[in-house]
């Protein structure tokens, strides 16, 4: 673990054990890595990288990352797995009647796996392809989420990426298509970094749905970083699914800027991870934009969820809502933390938010966080956390109707987990993580019966 | 579009209070010169003739306070204070111990009368009877009705009284809640507090009546420390009033307090707060710094401590009056009305820790904001793993007038135990044009149309105030408001 020392030391100063590995592994690949040759690209690498060497890893004195311990994630080493373009040894389940999938094997982009090509009116291409062909078209989008809860992981993706997707909705293309990225990983110990710019042009409309799965049984640590721009009166609707294995680590980052009128639906049902934090930040930035937020975890064993949701209001007349549930049982543990912020002058916000957990274990533990900052004085924001257990009167109503304590429970969670799920507009999205939250289900702990119970 | 305007003016008008505690007592005092370091810690021990344990105890606190840091995490932003500058120690002069209320220098009762506080038992007698504990400055002036409370067994003195003559209890509990090092305030006090309040109601006793401390600060460039500590033996009760004044100055003055309260099974104590600190002036000039560490613990099964603050004065608030619940059945109350003028801060608000089964706590939290003050609300709920059927309810509102001010919720929930119920919520908005209109409609003026509305959106909070003090707060409210119309 301490191999590090034999490094060529930094020529500045000296990094914590747990930092060099990555500052190794730049001075390996760095070369290899696209945009290398482009100046604002580099420049922005290279200090992304200094950033990083400079901060390190979060502790718990971060206040970001209070509830969630990293130490399981920094005592591991891993490294880009030796071979690209692995073909994918191991797949994940299929979703039905989804027209367009782009998979990825341990981060690396295998094509198109259904082989329709991309859906009409959308560009999807290579990032390093894009950045070879024409080195200005990105920068205006390419690393511009570096502001809001940027951290060591996503500083290493900026530094560190080795190629990513680049997906373009023309203006006023309406595409029902449901495009799918399936990220899938199957080497141990490896490290994923994937990276999607997405560019919702003016008045078009778009169905994104982001899924991680994984070979059961390995390690691997993701850190993505997606960014999401939404022109004048663009709509997009993403959804991310995550079941990977329950021993990857994942650091999901979406980062997305609505600009006047645009409309954005992200959807976050997480069951699978052994410690997986989602930063999610939405900058509505003109007037007239309007997200909806919606989360559902289902976790057991020793799964730790960290969802951290930033929603800031710059324009007057944006609305936001913001609604996550989840079910914690077994050692789970569950982070919430719910930021908003209305900026001076942003007059005329509706912000909700909302936060329900149900802990049926009593050696889970949810730690919820919700914040609201106001600066301006005409808005109606509001937010509500609650923790509890299932209602026993509700469980006794059940009972009474003939519905014995197991399937009346199940109800009641499937249930209180529905509200959320249901509003997955697409109907095979839907179906896939009411069976995700099925399966996820049916791995709970019988709870011990009480005397009085037949 | 113009009553717009007007509305706006009238805004502005009611925001710009003035503070009527503003005025010097011109008294000569002793004061020490401005600094610290241990060579002040045992210049103020040995003023106060305290024995060795509690000299050390305060030296201990020291190092360790120089070791700490100021806490950065408030959302609240002043220039840095340095700790240098300000004296440790002022007490009026005074030629010999007091024994009754004919030595104390009339310039000192006159204060009192002027800031309405009664030291004069025969002229409380007429009113409602609360014992006073006046603060002044360091040193404590006055405390009145003790003969009273000694018949019914309460001992209320000042804490360096009690010191002396109830060392034992003292030490027990000096520290027990607030621990020395607990933060960095709250280290700062315990190396350099002067003065204080103690109170301890025996076995079974209902205190006979409310008892309240009355703080006054006076000299310039002075900090005031003072720490209370109130016990409650088994099944006993108590309620305990704090209030707080300062003179209108343009620097700012510190004011690091800490207060200790120990519940014993079934007993009660109910504290209230209306604190009135100088807020600075309308450019936010001057001020106090009120960093406080409040906190209580429910000890014994089924004991109570209920906190309720009206917070109108102070440039800067820092405080979260908290209660660990290790009792099973205990209960742990906060109500709190924070108000934000000028340029005030504010970042306040409570702990609730579950430790015992059973145990309830309840949050209440209204802040109003109005020209440039920052409200914060920061709170924590932690239900420990043993904690079995836990119950919170939270709620913390905020209202804003003005369009430069500023409100924020900063609320944590820690939750271990799945048959805890906890609920928060929070709601930010600001009088609507519809609620004045309908007010308007019926013959109210704009102001009285706001401090209605105002005073209705405190009313659960001033509810639980003592009678006298709720009409206090009332007042201070509107006070506080006038001009504020929105």
């Amino acid at each position: 673990m301490d191999g590090s020392k034999s490094m060529p030391a930094q020529p500045d100063m000296h990094h914590d054990p747990q930092v060099q590995p990555y500052l190794d592994l730049h001075d390996r690949i760095g070369d290899e890595l696209p945009g290398r040759d482009i100046e604002w690209h580099s420049h922005w690498r290279r200090g992304c990288l200094q950033r990083f060497a400079d901060q390190g890893f979060p502790t718990a004195r971060d206040e970001n990352w209070r509830y969630t311990p990293l130490r399981p994630v920094l005592s591991k080493q891993f490294a880009p797995p030796q071979k690209l373009h692995a073909k994918a040894g191991w797949t994940a389940e299929r979703i039905e009647e989804v027209e367009h999938s782009l998979i990825f094997v341990d981060g690396v982009f295998q094509g198109s796996g259904s082989g329709t090509g991309s859906p009409p009116g959308i560009r999807i291409e290579s990032i390093a392809d894009v950045l070879g062909k024409d080195p200005g078209y990105l920068r205006p989008y390419l690393g511009k989420s570096s502001g809001e809860a940027v951290h060591a992981f996503s500083l290493i993706n900026n530094a560190l990426y080795s190629d990513g997707l680049l997906i373009e909705i023309g203006p006023e293309v309406k595409s029902d298509a449901l495009l799918e990225l399936l990220f899938v990983s199957q080497t141990a110990a490896a490290l994923i970094l994937p990276r999607i710019v997405v560019i919702s042009r003016s008045g078009s409309s778009a169905r994104i749905v982001e899924r991680h799965a994984g070979q059961p049984g390995i390690y691997s640590l993701t850190s993505s970083v997606g960014e999401i721009y939404l022109e004048k009166g663009a709509y997009l609707n993403y959804h991310l699914i995550e079941s990977a294995s329950d021993t990857a680590y994942q650091v999901l980052g979406n980062w997305a800027y609505l600009n006047a009128d645009s409309q954005l639906d992200f959807h976050t049902t997480t069951v699978g991870g052994a410690l997986v934090r989602n930063d999610l930040v939405i900058d509505l930035k003109e007037p007239g934009a309007e997200c909806n937020l919606f989360g559902a975890y289902c976790l057991s064993g020793r799964q730790h969820v960290d969802n951290f949701t930033t929603v800031i209001h710059s324009a007057p007349h944006c609305n936001s809502n913001e609604h996550y549930k989840g079910v914690l049982d077994q050692r789970s543990r569950a982070v919430f933390h719910g930021r908003v912020r209305v900026a001076p002058d942003a007059q005329q916000t509706d912000a909700q938010q909302a936060n329900n957990t149900l802990l049926l274990s009593s050696d889970a533990e949810i730690d919820a966080k919700p914040q609201l900052e106001i600066y301006a004085d005409d808005v109606k924001c509001s937010h509500g956390a609650t923790v509890g257990n299932l209602d026993e009167q509700a469980i006794f109503y059940l009972k009474a109707r003939g519905i014995d304590r197991d399937s009346a429970r199940s109800m009641l969670i499937r249930a209180f987990v529905d509200e959320i799920l249901n509003m997955t507009e697409a109907d095979q999205i839907r179906q896939h993580v009411k069976t995700l939250v099925d399966g996820k289900m049916s791995s709970f702990q019988k709870p011990l019966k009480s005397g009085a119970q037949t | 579009m113009n009553e717009q305007i007007d509305t706006e003016e009238h805004l502005e008008s009611l925001t710009q209070r003035e503070y009527k505690e503003g005025f010097v007592t011109d008294i000569d005092a002793d004061t020490l010169p401005p600094g610290l370091d241990e060579g002040i810690i045992h210049t103020i021990s040995t003023r106060k003739e305290e024995p060795q344990f509690l000299l050390d105890w305060r030296l201990s606190a020291y190092r360790n306070w120089l070791k700490m840091e100021e806490p950065e995490w408030p959302h609240l932003h002043y220039p840095k204070i340095d700790f240098q500058e300000i004296s440790y120690f002022s007490a009026p002069k005074q030629k010999k111990l007091l024994d009754s209320l004919d030595e104390v220098d009339p310039k000192l009762l006159e204060t009192y009368e002027k800031l309405g506080i009664p030291l004069d038992e025969q002229k409380a007698l007429a009113g409602v009877k609360v014992a006073v504990d006046a603060v002044f400055d360091s040193v404590s002036v006055a405390t009145t009705f003790k003969e009273t409370l000694a018949e019914a067994g309460v001992i209320f003195c000042p804490l360096s009284e009690a010191v002396t003559d109830y060392p034992e209890l003292v030490q027990k509990y000096l520290g027990s809640v607030v621990p020395p090092g607990d933060n960095y305030y709250a280290a700062l006090n315990s190396a350099v507090y002067s003065e204080g309040s103690f109170v301890y109601v025996p076995k079974g006793v209902r205190c006979p009546m409310e008892l309240s401390t009355y703080f006054r600060i006076n000299a310039m460039n002075t900090g005031q420390f003072e720490r209370t500590l109130i016990v409650a033996d088994e099944d006993s009760y108590v309620s305990y009033l704090e209030g707080c004044t300062a003179p209108m100055r343009d620097e700012n003055q510190l004011h690091a307090a800490v207060v200790e309260l120990v519940a014993m099974k079934g007993a009660e104590i109910k504290y209230s707060t209306v604190q009135n600190w100088y807020p600075g002036d309308e450019n936010g000039k001057g001020g106090i710094y009120n960093f406080v560490t409040k906190r209580g613990v429910c000890k014994g099964e089924g004991s109570k401590i209920s906190w309720t603050q009206v917070e109108t004065g102070s440039a800067i608030t820092w405080k979260y009056p908290s209660v660990v619940l290790e009792g099973d059945s205990s209960v742990g109350e906060f109500y709190s009305v924070a108000l934000t003028g000028n340029y005030q801060q504010a970042d306040t608000g409570t702990k609730m820790v579950h430790v015992g089964k059973n145990a309830r706590s309840t949050i209440i939290s209204k802040g109003i904001s109005a020209g440039h003050g920052q409200n914060s609300y920061r709170g924590l709920v932690k239900i420990l793993k043993g904690a079995e059927n836990a119950r919170n309810y939270s709620q913390c509102d905020s209202l804003l007038m003005g369009d430069k001010c500023g409100a924020h919720t900063f609320p944590y929930i820690e939750v271990k135990n799945p048959d805890a119920v906890v609920e928060h919520e929070a709601t930010t908005s600001k009088i609507s044009e519809d609620q004045l209109f309908y007010c308007r409609q019926r013959g109210l003026s704009e102001e009285d149309a706001v401090s209605m509305i105002v005073n209705g959106f405190c009313k659960e909070v001033f509810k639980e105030l003592p009678m006298e003090f709720a009409v206090e707060a009332q007042k201070l409210l509107s006070i506080s408001l006038e001009g504020a119309v929105g």
